[in-house]
């Protein structure tokens, strides 16, 4: 499985409520993907730790938290958008977040701002209703 | 040949071109230019032709700052000097690494480093370093391991080590047969005789712990028995300048640094790079295929308009496999265990981390960096003499205040951009850099009579002769004014053979002596 392709299946559960309407094909996981799905939810617990600890110093909801990923991907949200492009920008926004320094320290580990929010986009949906299937 | 100082008649008076003190890798590269020539050489040491207790315990001193080695362990006094326990990592210190820059206080060298270039050849092979470069691009294009990771601001830097060359095993017998060098054994300097003006070393005074005492009378002196040894010296040689010879300007001394490296984080490599074996010790294809015992050690630092526009000092990073630890912290294990979330983050985000293998490893950052040369971290005076007479040494080395806002910075910086260039993610923790519960330091000692324009500013001009004197050098890294990162022994050797050319020069276009 390609991770064009891995990344979309990934977003579609956080991206869904903040893009236009129809942008994103409704979530479902075939099951030649089975696989690969559980192994990203067997790093769920750190992706959790992640967002906890983000979310405990910036107080988001779901929707403020989706539309600062978002504005961090477009500056105007496309109509139509494919896989593909969001891994492209997400690809880039995490390496101009790196060059500008815009890095957020967790538990020592600096990452890019962009993929905590997605981290926390994750978490804060996935208390609403789980983006990935249970172990 | 070689003389034995013990059967030197006592108040004899050896006449000699130039008289070395010291036979280490400076002082035995400068004599060993003169083979062949008609320049008379007398080259000095204290030791005989092994190590032996008697005469290293002239080297004892006592620590006063820094933890650090005893001093009479951290160098060595006979043939070959500490080349004898040299672990053999090589490189040039960087062209910046001469450069002043206002973010590094005291530094910037009088000479440029393409002033050092034209000895570079003869550098290696004196080290025995085999026709190769140090250029990452090269070692990729001659190894099985082609995974040059520069990209963006990340730029790789090569070590080559060297066998390691053994001054004493490799060049001892260029000395013994060399008609025109004499290396006296077993004799110290105690002092120096100047001519009236003060200006003109006149000779070095000899003595042996067997009590003989005599001098030796040449046109130019080169003080050449390490950073430590050199400033006593010129501070312990007080009789006709009672504030120390070259110390008109209390320079003598100051600036004493060493090389430390300190653990810099942990990291986890993306996926497509994961495993990399580049990043280790090892011997390239084109070393074993030539039958050459060499090695390489590449690592990473970052580009020099970054590290001036980031006001960082000059740095670089080791790799270690989480398991091959040289030291262990409760927070360096968590780190280590942390490094399986952040392959969970790998498989999250893609392009910046590409899916990683189960078996993608942690590894420890060992970051080797400049020091910022301090005017307090000295080589002093004890009022206990040594059995020849002369004052003992006290080493008071102390980090500069500048270098942990230094090393807390260099780390951030590289993680943003190791992240930026698709590398990976690094695990950085400040405040567990300082104060530096890891360290370990390169017994490189530089610095202490330190290379300047003017002696306001150090101790030595640019060829190497103290300022204010005419016909007294000193050689080695205690004329380091800067460190860079890299490993002192390419660059004493680079300008020892710079300093025998000045030396060659200046000694033929005066004449044979009368």
């Amino acid at each position: 499985m390609k991770r064009r392709d891995f990344l979309a299946l990934l977003l579609q559960g956080a991206l869904l409520a903040a893009l236009p309407s129809g942008a994103l094909a409704a979530a479902t996981t075939p099951s030649p993907l089975r696989k690969e799905v559980q192994a990203l939810a067997a790093g769920r617990r750190f992706y959790r730790r992640i967002a906890t600890t983000f979310l405990s110093r910036q107080k988001l909801t779901a929707e403020q938290c989706l539309e600062q990923l978002q504005q961090r991907l477009w500056a105007e949200a496309p109509a139509d958008v494919t896989a593909d492009e969001v891994a492209r920008q997400l690809q880039r926004a995490v390496k101009e977040d790196f060059l500008a320094g815009d890095v957020v320290e967790i538990q020592g580990w600096m990452l890019a701002r962009t993929e905590v929010l997605l981290c926390a986009c994750l978490q804060l949906q996935a208390s609403s209703r789980s983006p990935l299937p249970a172990r | 040949m070689f003389i034995d100082a013990r059967t030197t008649t006592t108040h004899s008076v050896i006449e000699t071109d130039l008289c070395i003190i010291g036979s280490g890798p400076a002082g035995m590269t400068i004599a060993r230019e003169f083979i062949g020539t008609s320049v008379g050489v007398m080259l000095v040491e204290s030791g005989g032709f092994d190590y032996d207790t008697i005469t290293q315990r002239l080297y004892q001193g006592e620590n006063r700052g820094e933890a650090y080695d005893p001093l009479d362990v951290c160098r060595l006094r006979f043939l070959g000097g500490t080349s004898n326990h040299w672990g053999g990592w090589t490189r040039r210190l960087d062209p910046w690494d001469f450069e002043k820059r206002e973010h590094v206080p005291h530094s910037g060298w009088p000479i440029t480093e393409q002033e050092l270039r034209p000895y570079y050849e003869d550098t290696e092979r004196l080290l025995e370093l085999g026709k190769h470069r140090y250029d990452a691009a090269y070692w990729t294009e001659n190894t099985d391991s082609n995974r040059l990771l520069d990209r963006d601001n990340i730029i790789t830097n090569v070590f080559r080590l060297s066998p390691p060359t053994r001054f004493r095993l490799r060049y001892g017998l260029d000395i013994e047969r060399a008609e025109n060098i004499h290396a006296l054994m077993y004799g110290n300097l105690v002092d120096f005789d100047f001519q009236d003006n003060k200006e003109v070393a006149s000779r070095a005074r000899i003595a042996t712990q067997t009590g003989n005492r005599f001098s030796i009378r040449a046109r130019a002196y080169v003080l050449a028995c390490g950073g430590i040894e050199n400033a006593r010296l010129l501070l312990a040689c007080n009789k006709d300048h009672a504030m120390g010879i070259g110390n008109q300007n209390d320079n003598v001394g100051r600036y004493f640094a060493d090389h430390y490296g300190i653990w810099g984080g942990n990291l986890v490599f993306s996926g497509d790079i994961a495993g990399n074996e580049f990043y280790r010790v090892h011997q390239p294809r084109i070393l074993r295929e030539q039958g050459e015992a060499l090695q390489i050690v590449p690592s990473l630092g970052l580009r020099p308009e970054l590290l001036r526009s980031a006001g960082l000092v000059n740095f670089t990073n080791y790799f270690l496999p989480q398991a091959e630890g040289l030291a262990t912290f409760d927070d360096r294990q968590r780190a280590g265990q942390a490094a399986d979330d952040v392959r969970a983050l790998a498989r999250l985000v893609g392009g910046a981390a590409t899916p990683a293998p189960a078996d993608a490893t942690a590894y420890q950052v060992i970051t080797s960096f400049e020091p910022t040369p301090n005017p307090q971290s000295r080589v002093l005076l004890a009022q206990e003499k040594d059995e020849l007479g002369l004052r003992k040494v006290i080493l008071d080395w102390r980090l500069a205040p500048e270098d942990e806002a230094a090393t807390k910075k260099l780390n951030q910086v590289f993680a943003a951009q190791f992240g930026a260039a698709g590398l990976g993610r690094m695990y950085v923790n400040p405040a567990q850099m300082w104060p530096l519960k890891w360290k370990d330091y390169g017994r490189h000692h530089m610095g202490t009579t330190r290379m300047s324009a003017t002696p306001a500013d150090g101790v030595v001009d640019r060829d190497c002769r103290i300022h204010g004197l005419r016909n007294l050098y000193v050689a080695g890294s205690s004329v380091f004014p800067t460190y860079g990162y890299a490993q002192p022994t390419y660059t004493i050797v680079a300008l020892a053979l710079r300093l025998a050319a000045h030396l060659k020069a200046r000694l033929e276009r005066e004449g044979t002596r009368p």
